[in-house]
């Protein structure tokens, strides 16, 4: 079955599953479920919530298949699907943490003692984390764009695409994303030298 | 040009997507601590995201065909209930439709016939031209003539 679909092109595959070929709609899933993931792991930073909503990519991608018109290429459109999904449950937790002190005060920086220094050397690991945590404090629209230049090595074109906005808004939203996170990890000195 | 106006072109550089003064720019990077910051940034970003990759499941990928077959043989159910329900509110409309029109034209004969009856009957349209006013002499008349009938 692999080699059957190996040979057939991209437009090919997507109208047998137009038709409802559950062995075409397989192929599509199997190509794409670990870059999708990884695209939600990054906007959403949390792996345990990763494969829901991979499958519901996949669920809401099906239905709509049929609107799916043969202009764009079919990873743009699944990536513009995952990007809105990722956006509701940002918006959704959002939500869910405004009801909820003790997450809010649990969240805030300045309650956790490790933070409290000014300045500080950092070793790899931490590292890593001071960056994931910067970047998880972005603006949802600021950091998708960010994370489709940076992890994806999407050139601002495509980004619009996905987006649904124009090249300019991709363009001052990637610029603003790294002054934020200039500013953010000002206070750890070591990082930016 | 001035920072302010040239870091935002740092970005586009950062990115490959500045097609001039590109030479400008560099030479601005290695005088400004803003700007070097912001390239330092990428770099740093850059890194950190593709460190930590994720593999979905293998049971993944079953799991979403599975809920696709599923809703596919509901669907599949649906559109039969949904074109059975069709008919079967087409024929309702038919069998209303056919009722009604008998029914009408049953009610109409019934008003003939009951016309008809009325006519026949003297007693009845005497009461009628005279709008229910009788005098005395008229009601004796009246039974008279309908015992003549009988
Ligand atoms: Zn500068």
């Amino acid at each position: 079955m692999k080699e059957k679909f190996e040979t057939l092109d991209e437009v090919e595959i997507i109208q047998l599953a137009k038709d409802g070929d559950e062995k075409a709609f397989e192929f599509i899933v199997k190509k794409y479920q670990n870059r999708v993931a990884n695209l939600i792991f990054k906007i959403i930073g949390d792996a345990s919530i990763v494969e829901d909503l991979t499958q519901e990519v996949f669920l809401r991608m099906i239905e709509s298949l049929k609107e799916y018109r043969f202009g764009s290429a079919l990873y743009t459109w699944i990536y513009r699907i995952t990007v809105n999904i990722c956006i509701d449950e940002i918006r959704r937790r959002k939500r869910l943490r405004a009801y909820s002190l003790s997450d809010v005060l649990s969240q805030n920086p300045k309650a956790e003692p490790s933070h409290s220094h000014v300045e500080k050397t950092v070793e790899q690991r931490e590292m890593r984390e001071i960056i994931e945590e910067a970047i998880s404090k972005l603006p949802p629209e600021y950091k998708t764009a960010l994370i489709l230049r940076e992890f994806e090595d999407l050139p601002y074109d495509e980004i619009a695409k996905i987006l649904k906005t124009r090249i300019g808004t991709v363009k001052s939203r990637i610029f603003r994303a790294r002054k934020l996170l200039a500013e953010h990890l000002k206070e750890y000195k070591d990082l930016l030298k | 040009m001035r920072h302010a106006k040239i870091q935002k072109l740092v970005s586009e550089y950062i990115d490959g997507e500045l097609k001039n003064n590109i030479e400008l720019i560099e030479r601005h990077i290695k005088t400004c601590d803003e700007c070097k910051q912001l390239v330092k940034v990428h770099y740093l970003v850059n890194e950190t995201l593709k460190e930590n990759t994720i593999e979905v499941s293998p049971y993944l990928s079953t799991r979403i065909q599975a809920i696709f077959k599923e809703q596919k043989s509901q669907q599949n159910l649906w559109d039969y209930i949904i074109g059975f329900s069709r008919e079967l509110v087409i024929a309702l409309i038919l069998i209303f439709l056919v009722l009604t029109s008998i029914r009408l034209i049953s009610k109409e004969t019934s008003v003939k016939i009951d016309e008809a009856i009325l006519n026949e009957m003297p007693s009845v349209q005497k009461v009628i031209s005279t709008g229910g006013d009788l005098t005395k002499d008229d009601v004796l008349e009246l039974t008279l003539s309908n015992g003549e009938k009988k």
